[in-house]
């Protein structure tokens, strides 16, 4: 169990990974059997009709411009569920990247882990590696939530495309958490890096939405972090094409730059 | 080969000196004491030998290896108790050691095992709950575990009780009849003696002199008491050279005596004495000594 520090790591995170996980998966649950109370509802007809009036800022915010009808499941789980999935993992992943070494320089823990023939490379790529492991446990739980509930009201999508649908909203958590290991790697305190990630996962998202309404700043939207998994149609398996891999692309460079950056550091005591 | 080499190691935090211009060696299979006190640089030192921190000027290498380019080479040959640390709380002993023990690629669990029992340990708990000077114990286990060819000790006794610091200096002496190298950094002068043939001493990041122990002691300043049965004459021990400062007060006769006791103690036989107090000398009085020195050869 505790073999190397990427073990070490995921049992540190194993009770953050059940309780995020569990937590998703009941939500997920939760809002398929509300849709299935609903989904013969006339009101619910009614819906789609309601948000087309809702003013383009309010319908950009809860993600339904990228969406066609919001009174199929797809449409339901992608607003009320899906598409705010990014953003919790990247909270997950900010709380998890930050602790890389910033938290073990503030309790003092890691003059014992660097006094042992590691490389500093290796503690920085271990850790990360933990941390996307423990990202997708999360995404799978969740997925598991959704795919347990449908087996009590019967709709469309097959179980395995439930299960893509929550992974494949890992990897923008993927490049908060890279730059997350980035500030803990180069800035001194693990406050000042959560403010660095945090941020930049607010920049992110406020792109995503204001860029859908004004046109301004329409062309910029593919830089935000949430565009590819907000527009595509996970459930339906189809994404922006490139979606994953400018996203883990970026959280590559992200690392690295981390390992230069822990290469360079002073271990503060 | 030097076990330890310094050489102009410096380190500024700004401009705040943090150690200065530091040429040490450190001989194969000794003892090496590392005396100063708060804030000297101690550790600030040590942590440069394991490339935790960068020298702002000079070089150092341990067993022949640069610590900048061959840090990785150096750990896997050197064991390191830190100044201060916080062990993972969560751990138990048993895991803590054994997670740092697959970090060395493997440790004899007997070697562990051994420690343990010689240093009172229990392993079995978690570390949340120990003592602080149980921690203290896992983390010289930690050290000593892989039988590194170097010992690095910052301050290694802090916290332990009596009892396990005398096992613990047992241990420090079989290092060294293994021909291993200890570089043991303390403020107490008397645990240096007790352990170290040859002493650096820093202060304020300078390095004041490096000695043998019984070199320090010959020149160490003690205050020494004299009880006397009568009343106390203040220039009984005016002849002696190593004698100052000394003050009558009723039977008593206080003093300040540089080096060896003896002529003190042969001008003292002509009365009737009923007491003498020798104090240990303590690391301020060898300072002091070290600073007449210097005033007299200037
Ligand atoms: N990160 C830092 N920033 C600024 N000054 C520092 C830093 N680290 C150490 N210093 C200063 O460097 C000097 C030497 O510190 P060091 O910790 O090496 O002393 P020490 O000999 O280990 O003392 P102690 O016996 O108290 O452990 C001190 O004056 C300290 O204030
Ligand atoms: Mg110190």
């Amino acid at each position: 169990m505790l073999r190397n520090v990427f073990l070490k790591t995921l049992r540190d995170a194993r009770g953050a990974v059940l309780a995020w996980g569990i937590g998703l998966a009941i939500l997920a649950a939760a809002i398929v059997y509300v849709f299935s109370t609903i989904r013969d509802d006339a009101s619910l007809k009614s819906l789609d009709a309601v948000v087309q009036r809702l003013s383009p800022i309010i319908r950009a915010f809860i993600g339904s411009e990228d969406i066609p009808s919001v009174t199929t499941f797809d449409g339901f789980m992608r607003i009320e569920f899906l598409n705010s999935l990014p953003l919790l993992l990247s909270i997950f992943a900010i709380v998890e990247g930050t602790a890389a070494v910033a938290l073990e320089e503030e309790r003092r823990s890691i003059d014992l882990l660097m006094a042992q023939p590691i490389r500093r490379w290796r503690v920085v790529v271990e850790k990360y590696a933990a941390l996307v492991v423990a990202a997708y446990a999360i995404a799978a739980l969740a997925g598991l939530g959704m795919v347990a509930a449908t087996r009590f009201v019967v709709v469309e999508p097959p179980w395995y495309r439930m299960m893509l649908a929550t992974t494949q909203a890992v990897p923008p958590a993927l490049v908060v958490g890279g730059l997350a290991l980035l500030g803990s790697c180069a800035l001194r305190r693990r406050r000042s890096a959560i403010i660095v990630a945090a941020v930049f996962l607010a920049a992110s998202f406020f792109l995503n939405v204001l860029a859908q309404i004004a046109e301004l700043i329409r062309p910029w939207r593919k830089l935000s972090i949430f565009y590819g998994y907000g527009a595509s149609r996970p459930l339906s398996g189809e994404l922006i094409p490139g979606y994953t891999w400018w996203l883990l692309l970026a959280a590559v460079v992200l690392v690295v730059l981390a390992v230069f950056a822990f290469g360079r550091k002073e271990l503060a005591v | 080969m030097s076990a330890i080499v310094a050489s102009g190691l410096a380190k500024w935090y700004g401009k705040t000196r943090a150690l200065d211009d530091l040429d040490l060696e450190v001989h194969p299979g000794e003892v090496f004491g590392f005396l100063g006190p708060n804030g000297a640089g101690k550790t600030t030192t040590i942590r440069m030998l394991l490339d935790f921190i960068r020298p702002t000027h000079g070089r150092a290498t341990v067993l022949g290896l640069d610590c900048r380019r061959h840090s990785t080479r150096i750990r896997r040959r050197v064991g390191y108790v830190p100044g201060e640390f916080t062990l993972y709380e969560s751990l138990t002993g048993e895991q803590l050691l054994g997670f740092l023990a697959s970090l060395r690629g493997g440790v004899d669990g007997r070697v562990i095992g051994d420690l343990a029992r010689r240093l009172d340990s229990d392993l079995r708990r978690p570390i949340r709950e120990l003592s602080h000077g149980n921690k203290q114990k896992i983390c010289i286990i930690q050290a000593l575990m892989s039988r590194p060819e170097v010992l690095l000790l910052d301050e290694p006794t802090t916290g332990l009780d009596p009892l396990v610091q005398q096992e613990f200096y047992r241990l420090v002496a079989e290092v060294r009849a293994e021909g291993r190298t200890v570089f043991f950094s303390s403020h107490i002068l008397s645990e240096v003696e007790r352990v170290c043939r040859r002493v650096a001493i820093i202060r304020q990041g300078r390095l004041l002199k490096v000695a043998t122990v019984a070199e320090l002691k010959a020149k160490a300043l003690r205050r020494v008491t004299v009880t006397f049965a009568g009343p106390a004459d203040g220039k009984l021990l005016a002849a002696v050279p190593q004698v100052r400062d000394a003050v009558a007060e009723g039977n008593r006769l206080c003093c300040v005596v540089q080096g060896s006791l003896d002529a003190t103690i042969k001008a003292l036989a002509a009365r009737e004495v009923i007491d003498v107090i020798s104090q240990e000398p303590s690391l301020e009085d060898v300072f002091l000594a070290l600073y007449h020195e210097g005033a007299d050869a200037a």
